[in-house]
């Protein structure tokens, strides 16, 4: 289990090292100049020869290629992702400004996504081809063919407009969080409805369900330990890959409500081509993609005795 | 007589029509007593055993009586049943690696039986797997261990701990020795004569099994099964050294201690049985009236029966 | 069990193919069938609501929305199956070059391709058209960028399967070029079965390219794209939610229809399924 922890580490290191050097890439040769772009922004007039020059000289932005891309892996390693063109604050304090906001975002999402996914995924399998389990395949898949940035406006329409139960911008209560939460969780949630029940049906038909009920045990105890127990080893993997999905939900959804996480921050970046920024954001999402993995990784080892067997040995 | 089956059928509905997987099996089983089922794959041996406890898929048509200690167990509401299997009539599969819950440690999968049927607390229903495993013979300090961490003999023995757990007074065992090496199954059935002959009053089982050798260690009784009816039943000696129906000469025949004869023929798919006498396409004295008339059972002699007209 | 499934799987698949082939006659026939002109811009006309003369109403600048919708599916549709070859075809040349050279070529592609695999593609997306400026031409690279990697996994696996047979060793015995065993044995092999995983990636497409002109970062404004579209409309949400409802369904639907196509072909092939009969 070690061994395979460290294997995941090293990759780990590797993908964000390679995360980096492509957003810096990609930012070296992009079209436009930043500084023309901004100096715009923050005076709205057109920047002069001069000010350009200034304010590349400024950000280190006229060095050659090699020896930008040097200095920005070297305040990498001492933790720091350059400062902000727009704000001219640190990236970093930027990005932990807002993480707490996208953090409840996401974790409220896939609470609920699970809260509500994982028990209908399981009704579904042990009820296959009846009624209940139509519904829930046709809800399903209208579930994660409904765009999420459509789906968001047509809820403030409707729960804040039409009725006015709740807000439709805005954060800090949980009246703010209740609109944007739900835009987020529909599609993961009709997805893990989806794995729920076809990983359930697979283990509701192995010898081991049979011995169950071989042994007198109620049907609650088969379904919801001996089978959801094995069931939920495949799903955990694919919660990992939810989160690539919840991270770009994040973005959009946070856009839509204006909620000030940095999915929103990112977008507006986008617009302002602010670099470092983009830069940053590249890198802290792929780490929190890596870290995220790596934690579903541990919760396998641990779901699964099989595994944790192999790696003791 | 603690069980007692009666013109039991079991028909799977298929998109050829029905498999006929049991048709019209009675049988009687003492208390006390190994009862042996024997018969080729696919005989319908395995599915009777699923039947007695009501364990075959919705798609199964059940019909008959099934009377455990008088009372018809196919007819009994689930949750009566529920509390029959694993309490009174407990059963033991198969491929124990399957059938042993990977996720679930061995101690876990016991204990939980005697908390459902004993209403024993967590620490006493552990205390008692480790009894169990004991008993069974695994060292207790394997009870946190998980199935994939023994072996083959190791998990059959923990097979058997679990259906013992709450001292049923009868077991249904699956092909209990299938798929181990023969030294373990040695042992294997050494053990399960050991938890049925060994205790007292002594308990019941059902022997469900291919392997002759097997069977003659451990049964009383035989029943042999061919394509979803017995076709011979008496004391397993009897049986064995006075066999009548031509498919039990020819399951002895088979037996590599008699020179390995085998049986021309495969036997036959249940959805279309030969007409008259199933076996009469593979039987060496099959006349004209075997292929027109079903023979039905022959008593003779003392507890011996035969379902052929020329026993 | 599995015949419950299989019923169920051609139900799904007849449902999806015909919307899917309305959703084609519409893109084909969309002069035909859109009674306005999608761009023609009538100030006096603005905002209207659904009714008599304009079915779904009209939008900021007086544009028929039923008519936008229907030109809107020439572009959704095409952009997405543009997308999806390009990513099929770049992802089923690399796939099988790994697959069939196998050693150095393989492990490095593999390498590659575990990397970006680990990498949210929207986000990458999101970057490139950032960066690159939005553009239609930005926008079919963003989403080629990572999109070819998961073809290039299942290929390659394919590719190893296909490769044990006979008939390979055969056409090499007989002389055939590498090149030559590639396009004409391997790839017609590996060609059915990454057409079902196309099909369930259109639907993801359309919704990533709807997302990102949504943001302003794909299709530009004037342009009669359902994700554009909604954008444009987006300031009138609360005085003319009409404008907001018939593209977005549009999107819906159409998205709905690739899947529904997708799974139906997965029940109907999907071998696993049978084992359930085995009782």
């Amino acid at each position: 289990m070690r061994r395979l922890l460290i294997q995941r580490l090293v990759s780990a290191v590797f993908v964000m090292l390679i995360a980096s050097f492509l957003s810096f890439l990609l930012l070296f040769y992009a079209p436009g100049n930043p500084a023309e772009t901004i100096i715009r922004q923050q005076s709205g007039l057109d920047p002069t020869y001069a000010e350009i020059e200034l304010f590349m000289k400024r950000h280190d932005l006229n060095r050659p290629f090699l020896v930008q891309c040097l200095q920005w892996l070297y305040l990498l390693t001492h933790g720091k992702l350059g400062v902000s063109l727009r704000t001219g604050e640190p990236v970093l304090e930027e990005f932990t400004a807002r993480f707490g906001a996208t953090f409840q975002l996401a974790v409220a999402a896939m609470a609920l996504s699970v809260i509500i996914g994982l028990p209908i995924g399981v009704f579904a399998a042990t009820k296959p081809n009846s009624l209940f389990d139509h519904i829930i395949r046709v809800v399903s898949l209208a579930g994660v063919s409904i765009p999420e940035f459509w789906l968001g406006l047509m809820l403030m329409l409707c729960f804040s407009l039409a009725l006015g139960w709740l807000p439709c911008f805005g954060h800090g209560t949980v009246r703010h969080l209740v609109l944007p939460m739900i835009t987020l969780a529909v599609g993961i949630t009709a997805s893990l409805m989806r794995f729920v029940r076809t990983s359930m049906l697979e283990v509701l038909n192995l010898d081991y369900i049979k011995t169950a009920k071989a042994k007198g045990l109620r049907e609650v105890v088969i379904v919801w330990k001996h089978a959801l127990k094995n069931a939920l080893i495949p799903v955990v993997t694919i919660l990992g890959t939810q989160v690539g999905h919840l991270l770009a939900g994040a973005v959009i959804v946070e856009t839509v409500f204006s909620w000030p996480g940095i999915g929103k921050f990112f977008v507006d970046s986008i617009y302002a081509r602010d670099y470092p920024v983009i830069q940053g954001f590249v890198l802290i999402i792929a780490a929190i993609y890596v870290l995220v993995n790596l934690l579903v990784d541990i919760l396998y080892v641990y779901l699964d005795p099989r595994v944790r067997y192999e790696g003791r040995s | 007589m603690l069980l007692k089956i009666t013109n039991l059928r079991v028909y799977f509905k298929s998109a050829d029509g029905f498999v006929k997987a049991a048709d019209g099996v009675d049988l009687e089983l003492y208390p006390g007593e190994i009862l042996g089922l024997v018969g080729e794959t696919g005989s319908g041996k395995t599915v009777l055993g699923l039947a007695i406890t009501r364990l075959l898929p919705k798609t199964a048509a059940v019909s008959g009586e099934v009377l455990y200690r008088g009372q018809n167990l196919l007819a009994l509401p689930e949750e009566e049943m529920r509390k029959v299997r694993g309490r009174q009539v407990s059963m033991i599969f198969q491929n124990p690696l399957s059938s042993l819950n990977p996720a679930l440690s061995i101690g876990e999968q016991i204990a939980e039986v005697l908390r459902e049927h004993q209403g024993l607390k967590r620490k006493a229903a552990w205390q008692r797997a480790g009894e169990l495993l004991e008993l069974t013979g695994i060292p207790a300090k394997w009870i946190r261990s998980y199935p994939h961490e023994l072996s083959g003999g190791m998990r059959q023995r923990a097979m058997i701990a679990i259906g013992l757990a709450c001292a049923p007074s009868l077991l249904i065992a699956d092909e209990p020795t299938r798929g181990l090496d023969v030294t373990i199954q040695v042992q294997i059935v050494e053990l399960l004569h050991a938890v049925t002959k060994g205790v007292s009053p002594p308990r019941s089982m059902l022997l469900i099994t291919h392997d002759l050798g097997v069977a003659a260690a451990l049964t009383d009784r035989l029943a042999v099964m061919y394509a979803g009816k017995i076709v011979e039943y008496g004391r397993t000696g009897e049986v064995f050294r006075n066999p009548r129906h031509p498919y039990t000469r020819a399951l002895l025949d088979s037996h590599p201690s008699n020179g390995l004869i085998a049986t021309k023929g495969f036997s036959p798919s249940l959805i279309n049985l030969p007409p008259g006498c199933s076996f009469h396409p593979r039987c060496k004295k099959a006349r004209k009236k075997c292929a027109h008339e079903p023979p039905l059972v022959q008593r003779i002699g003392m507890d011996h029966g035969v379902r052929c007209f020329y026993a | 069990m599995y015949i419950l499934e299989v019923t169920r799987g051609k139900k799904m698949l007849l449902t999806g193919s015909i919307l899917i082939f309305g959703f084609m006659a519409l893109a084909v026939f969309a002069p035909f069938i859109a009674p306005y002109d999608p761009d023609d811009v009538k100030v006096e006309e603005r905002l209207l609501p659904p009714g008599e003369h304009h079915l779904m109403g009209t939008d900021g600048f007086g544009r028929d929305i039923f008519s936008r919708v229907v030109f809107g599916t020439r572009y959704s549709l095409f952009l997405a199956l543009v997308v999806v070859s390009i990513n099929l075809l770049l992802g089923l040349m690399i796939g099988s070059i790994a697959g069939y050279f196998g050693g150095l070529i393989d492990e490095l592609i593999m390498r590659i391709v575990d990397i970006l695999l680990a990498f949210p593609n929207i986000i990458l997306a999101l970057c490139i058209v950032g960066v690159l400026g939005p553009s239609v031409q930005n926008l079919i690279l963003a989403l080629v960028a990572l999109g070819w990697v998961g073809y290039t996994r299942v290929s390659r696996g394919l590719v190893l399967s296909i490769k044990e047979q006979g008939f390979i060793g055969a056409a090499k015995a007989l002389g055939g070029s590498n090149m030559y065993i590639i396009m004409r044995h391997i790839i017609p092999n590996a060609f059915p079965p990454l057409l079902v995983l196309a099909t369930l990636h259109v639907s993801h497409t359309i919704l990533s390219i709807a997302a990102l002109s949504f943001l302003g970062l794909g299709v530009q404004a004037p342009t009669p794209e359902w994700g554009a579209m909604l954008s444009e409309g987006k300031q009138f949400i609360f005085t003319h939610p009409h404008v907001m409802i018939s593209p977005g369904l549009a999107i819906t639907l159409s998205v709905l229809s690739f899947n529904l196509l997708g799974e139906g072909l997965r029940d109907v092939l999907d071998p696993r399924a049978r084992e359930v009969l085995n009782v």
